[in-house]
């Protein structure tokens, strides 16, 4: 029975090389997450939202009275507060990049975001 | 088919296969705690490697291609054919490799190869598939998973061998 003996330690080798590779792959620094603000089609401002440390709010205005409050998350961003009829943005929510970006219409701002979300899982 | 071929290996082998088939939707249906495409217990093995050791390399060819076209069928997962059967090959040569070294008391050994060959097949059609090598990311991952099942469906596959072996075989006065 020496020889299982042998197989167990192959094992328990491959089971440690794979142990570490997985700790390794969780400690990495996520991918970087980045949002672009874009007004009427002009980008204005990105935000690394993979090095946000503290949630924090900004307001965007459209120059002809449109108002919306962008609040940023650990990468995460979503539109908080809006003066525009419909409120589509807010109603939104959250976008970490998965699905489609937020967008209000009448004061013709887009935010998108990339690098982020579950791109694996549709293909699997 | 050989028409040589005993009517007791030939049900054997059905039963057999009927078995894995079973074991394998019911399984399909038990949710996995982990996020990773391919982990899971893998216990329609437990019936590859029995077959292996108790019925020998050929029949157990038949009875796993079976097992992965229907599983294919019946679960509606046509797609995923083609990473079963990949895995299932894989599984399937790394086995019968082993079948020769191993002694009785260490077919758990066989399983626990056979799941991460299986695995690392996998890997392999879906790097083929999805063109993107980055995959290769959940080998640790599924070695580890399939340390774990390995052992375990190893374990009652070898309980089944060493009780079931003499009982299922067929006696001298019959041949």
């Amino acid at each position: 029975m020496k020889s299982t003996k042998v197989w167990i330690a192959i094992f328990a080798a491959i089971l440690a090389v794979c142990a570490a590779f997985v700790f390794l792959q969780s400690r990495a620094r996520p991918p970087a997450v980045t949002a672009g603000v874009y007004l009427d089609g002009e980008l204005i401002r990105t935000i690394d939202l993979s090095d946000v440390r503290e949630p924090y709010a900004f307001e965007v205005a459209d120059g002809r009275g449109g108002l919306n409050t962008i609040t940023v998350g650990r990468g995460r961003i979503c539109v908080t507060e809006a003066n525009c009829p419909d409120g589509i943005c807010v109603k939104r929510g959250w976008s970490d990049g998965g699905g489609s970006p937020i967008v209000c219409l009448p004061h013709r701002l887009v935010i998108s975001v990339a690098g982020g979300g579950a791109d694996f899982d549709a293909a699997a | 088919m050989n028409m040589k071929m005993p009517l007791r290996r030939l049900a054997h082998m059905a039963v057999l296969t009927a078995i894995a088939l079973t074991i394998f939707m019911v399984e399909a249906q038990i949710p996995v705690p982990l996020p990773v495409p391919g982990v899971k217990l893998g216990l329609a093995n437990i019936v590859t490697v029995y077959a292996m050791f108790a019925l020998g390399p050929a029949p157990t060819l038949l009875i796993l291609a079976a097992r992965i076209i229907l599983g294919a069928v019946f679960s509606g997962r046509v797609v995923a054919l083609l990473y079963s059967a990949s895995g299932g090959l894989l599984c399937y040569l790394a086995m019968l490799g082993m079948r020769r070294i191993l002694t009785p008391r260490q077919i758990w050994i066989c399983s626990v190869i056979g799941a991460m060959f299986h695995n690392a097949g996998q890997i392999l059609a879906a790097i083929f598939v999805l063109r993107a090598t980055g995959i290769v990311a959940y080998l640790p991952v599924l070695l580890i998973s399939a340390i774990a099942s390995g052992v375990f469906t190893g374990v009652c596959a070898q309980l089944l061998v060493n009780r079931l072996g003499d009982m299922l075989k067929v006696p001298k006065n019959l041949k």
